[in-house]
């Protein structure tokens, strides 16, 4: 799903998707307890995003980027496959936030999510330049792939108390 | 040696203090003097040098306790320490071995014997540094060893698993591709023999019949590695959910009449216009009714049933099957299942995976109800989905935003 703003071309980023492009591209996606890795070559500023909903594929089902660690491998082998070089990727890190669902204890889907991105970053030799991860509410993303800026606002209901989103609904 | 060593000196006695420095310079060392303990130790502190000569009696601190002080020193633990002293008796030597020195010259000083000591304790030394170095390399390597190794276990394990998976999908491939692929070219040979007409017209149905499956499989194919590649975006629109029932019932409605199986839908509720995905909910309903067809007998029956529940939508497709016992539902989904693909109905192995992959995309559930000789009924609830994010925005009641802050 494609839309212009102004000159560059943006894209709307849903759960269980990816995205990554050679030239300039505004992505937007709304978060929960999913996670967003943002990663990064600065030497040919091509950028790539992911946004899953859960930790581990544990071998059900297709293995497709709703898992994290697929997710992950998969961001860095089509940035790889754009011209990036894996030594140079940086990351931003992004979600996770305290979503408690039914039957959740203290370490939440937001957090695992969250400390899989960093096991799999490191495990990989790529560096977090930035993040802003937990808490108690949802995050509306915006990623320039290029520049690799990322605006990050907090969601809000109407009475002003943060909260979170719940994940897995396209929007 | 690429730097000249440095020595210090601590000696209260000025004259003997610049005799050995003119004598240690001619030998090409560097010579630092201190006039006692504690300026001794401030240097040794500044800069730890490769050698201390020591006095044993100076004002102040002596001998022995300058020495005991620089084997506290952590930067100078391993600096050689040779006593200066007068003192007559081995007590005294005793005393300076056990406070930590290396050796020991008499006074007064005979300068060849503090050259063949200087000299000795400094090969001692660059030998213990070059020991230590080849050590931390060795220990290095054995660490760079040990971290190549466990990326090869990475690797292999990634490989024996891609593999694993590269074998299913050649099985996968086999069965559902390479069968139904045979038994069309088996099926046009005949009929580009000589055949009655009649003969004719029940193999072209037969190939028509092959070949729908054949391109269900592919479909189901293409879906799969476009879902796994993160590539399938939902593509959201308002979508008459009783067109996509039809059309989905008439792409099946061959294949369900040479079986024998009726096909019925029904929608309840307001019929209007749902946001979703059409073509992935039509995908998804595709794969359903073939396999609930597939596990049909003659004269069974398939029914749809949608129904608009406001915010979200209820599909549910039911046959009258022979059921799956509780052990095979648990299976359904996953792909290239472990319990093979012998006696398993067409379109079941990447069929199904492909619709719950589909149907997490579209921020929706999947369940089956199914017991043996009952029958089984998948049923889906997928979410009203937004169209935009402007509609988001517009839905302001749920979705306001603090002010965006840079990262």
């Amino acid at each position: 799903m494609e839309t212009n703003t102004g000159t560059i071309p943006a894209h709307y980023l849903y759960p269980c998707t990816l995205f990554a492009h050679r030239e300039e591209h505004v992505v937007s996606t709304v978060l929960g307890s999913c996670v967003a890795v943002c990663l990064r070559d600065p030497v040919l500023s091509v950028g790539g995003i992911n946004h899953y909903m859960l930790p581990l594929w544990n071998g059900d089902g297709l293995p497709t980027p709703k898992y994290g660690n697929i997710a992950i491998e998969k961001l860095i082998r089509t940035l790889v496959d754009r011209g990036c070089s894996q030594d140079r990727l940086v990351a931003k890190l992004f979600g996770g936030a305290n979503v408690i669902g039914p039957g959740e204890g203290h370490y939440t889907v937001g957090s695992r999510n969250i400390a899989l991105a960093r096991e799999i970053l490191e495990r990989e030799g790529i560096s977090i330049a930035a993040s802003d991860v937990g808490g108690d509410s949802g995050r509306k993303v915006i990623y320039n792939t290029r520049t690799g800026v990322v605006m990050v606002s907090k969601l809000r209901r109407t009475d002003g108390q943060a909260m979170a989103l719940p994940d897995g609904r396209p929007r | 040696m690429a730097t000249a060593e440095t020595i210090l000196i601590i000696d209260d006695d000025e004259f003997l203090r610049i005799l050995v420095r003119a004598f240690l310079e001619r030998m090409g060392l560097n010579v630092v003097e201190a006039a006692d303990g504690a300026q001794g130790l401030a240097a040794l502190r500044e800069a730890p040098p490769a050698l201390v000569l020591l006095d044993i009696t100076m004002p102040g601190m002596n001998g022995f306790e300058v020495c005991k002080a620089i084997r506290a020193l952590p930067e100078a633990a391993d600096t050689p320490v040779i006593v200066m002293t007068s003192l007559e008796g081995t007590a005294r030597k005793v005393e300076a071995f056990q406070c930590g020195a290396v050796d020991y010259v008499s006074k007064p000083l005979h300068l060849e014997d503090v050259e063949v000591r200087v000299n000795t304790h400094l090969g001692i030394r660059r030998q213990n540094l070059e020991l230590r170095r080849s050590r931390d390399q060795l220990q290095q390597a054995v660490e760079d060893a040990a971290v190549l190794n466990r990326n090869l276990v990475e690797v292999n394990e990634r490989l024996r698993h891609s593999e694993e998976v590269k074998s299913r999908f050649l099985a996968l491939m086999r069965n559902e591709i390479n069968n139904p692929l045979n038994g069309i070219m088996g099926l046009a040979d005949l009929v580009a023999g000589k055949v009655p007409l009649e003969k004719a017209r029940e193999f072209g149905a037969m190939i028509k019949d092959e070949a729908f499956h054949l391109d269900c499989q592919i479909q189901n194919v293409f879906r799969a590695a476009e879902v796994e590649a993160g590539e399938a975006a939902p593509s959201i629109s308002r979508v008459d959910v009783g067109s996509i029932l039809d059309a989905v019932v008439d792409s099946f409605g061959a294949f369900a009449r040479a079986k024998g199986v009726k096909l019925t839908t029904r929608v309840a509720g307001e019929p209007g216009p749902f946001p979703t995905d059409g073509e992935k909910l039509h995908h998804i309903l595709a794969n359903l009714v073939a396999n609930a067809v597939e596990a049909s007998g003659r004269e069974g029956e398939v029914s749809i049933l949608a129904e608009d529940r406001g915010d979200r939508l209820s599909i549910q497709v039911s046959d009258h099957g022979l059921g799956l016992p509780e052990a095979e539902r648990k299976l359904l989904f996953q792909s290239f299942g472990s319990n093979g693909f012998q006696g398993i109905s067409h379109g079941q192995n990447l069929g199904l995976p492909v619709v719950k992959a589909l149907v997490d995309l579209l921020g929706g559930e999947i369940d089956v109800e199914s017991a043996p000789g009952q029958g089984a009924t998948f049923r889906i609830l997928l979410p009203r989905a937004l169209e935009t994010m402007e509609a988001e925005a517009a839905d302001g009641n749920l979705l306001i935003f603090d002010e965006p802050q840079e990262f």
